[in-house]
Order: C-alpha cells, then sequence, then structure tokens
C-alpha cells in the first residue's frame, strides 16, 4: 500500500476558502437537529434516506458548505452511512465543498446565455473581485477573493435563456446582466469605508 | 424571505392565446392563493372531484394531451400504464427540473402562479389515485421553492390538500424536494433516484417503466410542470374540446421560448401548430438583428438537431405533391418538424445569426453535455470529454481534418448505446452540427484559417466563418 491518500480521504480533506469567516463553523444545535427531523418527517415512513438532499441543503444554507464534520451527522440524521453522503456531495454541482464567498456569483455559460455575453461576463467578474480564471479547478470550480466577500463559479443554465446572460447572486437572478449592471452589484455588497 | 425580483410587465403579443400564461405579468396578479381564487382558480378540482377518476382520466385520453416534457408522449396514456389490480401506493412526481439550454416556461408558472400547478396536480393525483405527491424543483430556482413552500401550506389551510379534501374522503399530501444542479435529474428516473436519496443515476428502462416500478419502487407517474397545467384546462374546457383545438395531433396551446439573435427573445404561447417558424421569428420575436440573416436554428432545446436556414425541406401539399420548403414554412406543431429529422422536443428555440462561429456553439454545447454526464455509462462518460476535446481543438485551429471525421464517429458510437436518452441528447446536437456545418468546420482545420475565430489575425480566414460581416 502506497502513502498516497484514497478517494475518501481527498473529498474530506478540508479546502481552505477565505470565504469561511463570514460564516458559522458547523456545529450541531438542538435547533438543527429539530429542522433536520422536520424535514425527515416528510418522506414516507421508513425512507429517511430521502431527506438526504433537503438536509444537505438545510446545511449548506446556514454554514455555506458541507464540511467533513457535517457528512457523519448528516447521515446520522437520514439513517444512511457517511460515505454514501460523501456520495451525493460530490455528486451534485449544487452542492459545495469548499466555503464559497459571502455573495456567491453563478453566471450561465451555456448556448443562449453564451450567445449574449455570458462567457465574457465570467473573465470580467474574475477581474472586478481580483481573481484569477486560469486557477479554476475542476473539482471545484469556484474562485473566491481574498477578502471572502465575493466568489465566482461558471454553472450551465439558469433556465432563463430569453434573457441572458444571467448571474445569480446568491438567491436572486439578475438577468440582462451588463458589466455595468455587475459593477452595481458589486458596489452595492462592498462594505461601506 | 428574501426580496421577490419578478416583475410583471410584459405585454403579451396579438397573436398569442394566453391560457397557461394567461396570469404571468399581469399586473396586479400575485402568486397568492386569494388571488387565484378571485380569478376562478380551484373550481376545476371541484368539478373535476365530482367525476370518478377513472373519467379523469379517460378525458384527458380523450383530449390528446401530449406531455410537454420534450419527449411528447400521451399523458392520459402514460396515467393507465399503472398495472392493474395494483395494491401498492401510487405516487405522482412533478418534474421542476428544468434544465434543458433553451427552455425557460416553467420558471415563470412556478414563480408567479404556483397555485396553477398545485391545482393540475391534485387533478393528477385524484385521477390516479394518489395519496403523495413530490414537486422536484431544481436547486436553481431558490426563489421558487419558497413561494411554493407557501403556496402548498395556503392550500392545505384552505382545504384543497390534506386530509379528506372537499369532503369527498380524498386525502393527499405534496410535498417539495429540491434538486441540487445535476441536469441528469430531469430524466425521470434520475428524478426518481434523487428523490429516493441515492445518486440520480437513470435506471434501465424496459420492461419496467416508472408507472410500473418507481419511486419506491411503487408505482409512479412523473409528469412536466406544463403538462400538469395542461391537465386543469383540459378538465375546465372538457377533453372533446381541447382536442379539436390546434395540431391534430398535438392539440391545446405550447409555449415556446425564444432565445439567441432575435430582436425580441422570450415567452410565447401559441394554439399548436397555428403559425410556422418563420411568422414566429420574423413576425412576433421582430426578426434577425440589424443587418444580420438568421443561420442556424435548434427548433427544441439544446439537443434537437439544429436545422440550416437555408436548407432546403421536402413538405408534401394536401394532394400528395412534393415541394421545396424552408424551415420557416414548417409549423410549430410536435410532429411537423420531427419529419425533417428534428424534434420539437421542451420548445425552446435557440436562434444564431450569420456571425455565429458554428463549431464555437458546438463547442460550448459539448462543455455542457460533458459536464453533465452523470458517469453511470462509459460510452457518455469517456465520450463526451473526448468530443469536447475534439470541438475544443478545432476551435482553436488545432485540429486536423480527420478530426471531424473523429467527431461525428464518436457522436454516432455514444448514440443508442446509454441507459437514458442523455445518449442521444449529448450526440445529436454533434451529429447535426458536422453533418450541416461541414464546410465551418474543414476551414478551421485547414493551415491558413488555423486561427482562433475572432481574434485580429483571422479576418483573413473570417469569410470561412460568416457568410457576410
Amino acid at each position: 500500500m502506497s502513502d498516497t491518500p484514497n478517494a475518501i480521504d481527498a473529498i474530506t480533506a478540508a479546502k481552505p476558502s477565505p470565504g469561511e469567516q463570514h460564516f458559522p463553523k458547523f456545529k450541531v444545535t438542538p435547533g438543527l437537529v429539530k429542522e433536520a427531523q422536520a424535514l425527515v418527517a416528510q418522506y414516507p415512513e421508513g425512507k429517511e434516506q430521502s431527506a438526504v438532499l433537503p438536509i444537505i441543503h438545510l446545511v449548506q444554507e446556514k454554514f455555506g458548505y458541507i464540511c467533513a464534520d457535517a457528512m457523519p451527522w448528516i447521515a446520522e440524521m437520514c439513517n444512511s452511512t457517511p460515505i454514501h453522503v460523501a456520495g451525493i456531495v460530490t455528486f451534485y454541482p449544487g452542492i459545495h465543498t469548499m466555503c464559497p464567498g459571502k455573495y456567491h456569483f453563478r453566471v450561465c455559460r451555456t448556448i443562449a446565455c453564451s450567445l449574449s455575453g455570458g462567457e465574457e461576463l465570467i473573465l470580467y467578474i474574475c477581474e472586478k473581485i481580483g481573481v484569477n480564471y486560469a486557477d479554476m479547478s475542476d473539482e471545484e470550480p469556484m474562485l473566491v477573493s481574498a477578502d471572502g466577500l465575493f466568489s465566482v463559479e461558471p454553472v450551465e443554465c439558469l433556465a432563463n435563456c430569453g434573457f441572458g446572460p444571467n448571474v445569480m447572486v446568491n438567491d436572486v437572478l439578475y438577468s440582462q446582466v451588463t458589466t455595468k449592471k455587475i459593477d452595481e452589484i458589486i458596489a452595492k455588497y462592498q462594505p461601506k469605508k | 424571505m428574501s426580496e421577490i425580483t419578478y416583475k410583471p410587465g410584459k405585454e403579451p403579443h396579438p397573436r398569442e392565446t394566453r391560457r397557461i400564461f394567461r396570469n404571468i405579468d399581469r399586473k396586479g396578479y400575485d402568486p397568492s392563493i386569494k388571488c387565484f381564487i378571485k380569478d376562478g382558480g380551484y373550481e376545476t378540482l371541484k368539478k373535476a372531484m365530482e367525476m370518478e377518476p377513472a373519467a379523469v382520466t379517460e378525458e384527458v385520453k380523450k383530449s390528446g394531451l401530449r406531455g410537454r416534457g420534450g419527449a411528447g408522449f400521451p399523458t392520459g396514456v402514460k396515467w393507465t400504464f399503472i398495472p392493474k389490480g395494483n395494491t401498492k401506493p401510487v405516487y405522482v412526481v412533478c418534474n421542476c427540473d428544468e434544465s434543458e439550454p433553451g427552455t425557460f416556461k416553467d420558471r415563470f408558472v412556478v414563480h408567479q402562479d404556483p397555485h396553477q400547478l398545485i391545482e393540475g396536480m391534485i387533478i393528477a393525483c385524484y385521477a390516479v389515485q394518489a395519496h403523495y405527491g413530490v414537486i422536484y424543483m431544481r436547486e436553481e430556482f431558490p426563489e421558487a421553492a419558497k413561494i411554493m413552500q407557501k403556496a402548498l401550506k395556503e392550500a392545505e389551510e384552505a382545504g384543497f390538500l390534506g386530509e379528506n379534501i372537499l369532503g369527498k374522503g380524498y386525502d393527499l399530501k405534496i410535498i417539495l424536494h429540491r434538486g441540487a444542479g445535476a441536469y441528469i435529474c430531469g430524466e425521470e428516473t434520475g428524478l426518481i433516484n434523487s428523490i429516493e436519496g441515492v445518486r440520480p443515476y437513470p435506471r434501465i428502462k424496459p420492461p419496467f417503466f416508472p408507472a410500473a416500478i418507481g419511486l419506491y419502487g411503487c408505482p409512479t407517474i412523473v409528469n412536466n410542470v406544463e403538462s400538469l397545467c395542461q391537465v386543469r384546462q383540459v378538465l375546465m374546457r372538457g377533453g372533446e374540446a381541447y382536442a379539436a383545438e390546434g395540431a391534430q395531433r398535438s392539440p391545446g396551446t405550447r409555449i415556446i421560448g425564444v432565445s439567441g439573435d432575435v430582436k425580441r427573445p422570450g415567452y410565447y404561447e401559441i394554439i399548436s401548430g397555428s403559425m410556422t417558424f418563420g411568422e414566429l421569428l420574423y413576425d412576433v420575436c421582430g426578426g434577425p438583428k440589424r443587418g444580420r440573416k438568421f443561420k442556424a436554428i435548434i427548433p427544441g432545446g439544446a439537443s434537437a438537431k439544429v436545422m440550416r436556414c437555408d436548407e432546403v425541406l421536402k413538405g408534401r401539399n394536401s394532394d400528395g405533391s412534393v415541394r421545396a420548403m424552408s424551415i420557416f414554412d414548417v409549423p410549430l406543431d410536435l410532429d411537423s418538424i420531427a419529419q425533417h429529422g428534428s424534434m420539437s422536443g421542451s420548445g425552446g428555440i435557440i436562434v444564431m445569426d450569420d456571425s455565429r462561429s458554428m463549431p464555437k456553439m458546438l463547442n460550448n454545447l459539448n462543455r455542457f453535455y460533458a459536464w453533465e454526464s452523470c458517469g453511470q455509462c462509459s460510452p457518455c462518460r469517456e465520450g463526451n470529454p473526448w468530443m469536447l476535446k475534439l470541438s475544443t481543438r478545432i476551435c482553436e485551429g488545432k485540429g486536423s481534418p480527420e478530426d471531424v471525421d473523429l467527431l461525428k464517429s464518436v457522436a454516432d458510437n455514444i448514440c443508442g448505446r446509454t441507459v437514458c436518452a442523455f445518449g442521444e441528447a449529448c450526440s445529436w446536437p454533434t451529429q447535426a452540427f458536422v453533418t450541416k456545418f461541414r464546410e465551418e468546420f474543414l476551414a478551421l482545420t485547414k493551415p491558413i484559417n488555423a486561427l482562433k475565430p475572432h481574434s485580429e489575425e483571422s479576418k483573413e480566414a473570417r469569410k470561412f466563418l460568416t457568410r457576410e460581416d
């Protein structure tokens, strides 16, 4: 056996991100358990495993991403195993194993948005928040600015193709985005000095 | 609750017939149940629940309604696939995982008129006697999830969901399940696996379709958002009246989403078959952008085969003789475009004008499919990144003429060799782009043009990429 880390270690290895300073650290509280149990209760009896995605969403909403410590807890909540949860986490592009910035830009680059300039927009946002597009990895295609406030992620199709290019900032969708609009959005979220 | 950013405002075009989109962008309309009931909402449900469940299915069958998710399978027939004498619980799942590039119709229903979907879904659940329904919503609609959650709660409080609905002794629970950004979850068995909490790999379908063995091994009906809204329309108008309107084999209205290089892109609800591609793109959408000409059209979501605008198609006159026609003369219904080798799919039309380089467009689509392949079947998992590599190489001017043939050969070898329809969806664009725009791909492999399409140095080679500047 070699000393190279195995796949599970690689999945659960911490990926440090400046975004972490803006999110609380993962901690199990009675309130969180209660919320998770309410999600499990939605599904038919004996089908607790169905709640794995909703609980992952719950954790991601509160703590920004799914860290290694969260996986065993999620597994416990939905009567599953940590490796199963890891399998789910790594499958979906919408679930992060690395903390995004406080304001997470998801930029659509699929055909319709690309026709209206989505790909140029990604480069522009990268430049604005001071990250290098070439550093984007395939494993976790996300770049976080040094202050942890902004992050950018290219995504495929946000289903608003007629009004591209589309950018989602956290939960809010902006359509027909121009570089000027990006400037405005970033200025809005930039803390006042 | 965060601020809802959808604002009404777009006036319908006079040639539109808005039924599903009746309340979309209507001034003063909000997604609350009060507004919906004032507008005549939940009346159809009351009417449907007066009928026997089998009679509701019969009505939908009579209407000839075909699913709006892309495959166009008759909705009523799908419902009858539940095995006779079934004793297991039946589930109904609403597929709101709208992620086909070019399609953007369900988004507006779930954001602006959620109760319409809920009413349609209750009718569907009642027809197949399901007591548990799931609305599977894609992760990219976080606001819609909040709106829908609220709407479900309102419907329960008003007695349209929960126990003993409308005093008929029928119980129903509908929950909202959010996806997490995977295109494959739009495939019905992948979607079912996603709800079960396992990796959403599609299941092998024949012999057992979800209607026989689906969610938790029980009979499951999976319908698209628009299909369920259409079910409500069918019950409102009556099956026969519904079948009488629009194209013969695909009646009712259709929502068409137009994106890309037209003056007025957007969503349009029209009577199926009531206009042609030309009328839609020139009259309703305002034609090409200034000084440009249409070059290519993808007629039904990114997976549909691309059509050349200067292609001569063979049309059949009513007396049986053959006449020459173009893509602009093809009527907008489910079948007409299929006769010419493409498909109408989910109704998302992507238009490209003569300023676009086709290899670049294909490269974009290949990136999408390489990214979204779930990785279950090796032809698709390995073939898609290979196609992406080849098309990238051609676009960068580093490809050889053989690469063009290789690209098509890879696509041919994915098609039909995978568990789900993703194999076809990813290979059709490549097959069609390479066959129909072969000269553009080859032009990029010639040494003189071995340059990036839109770089400064390529001005000389540009004539190989666009027909005029």
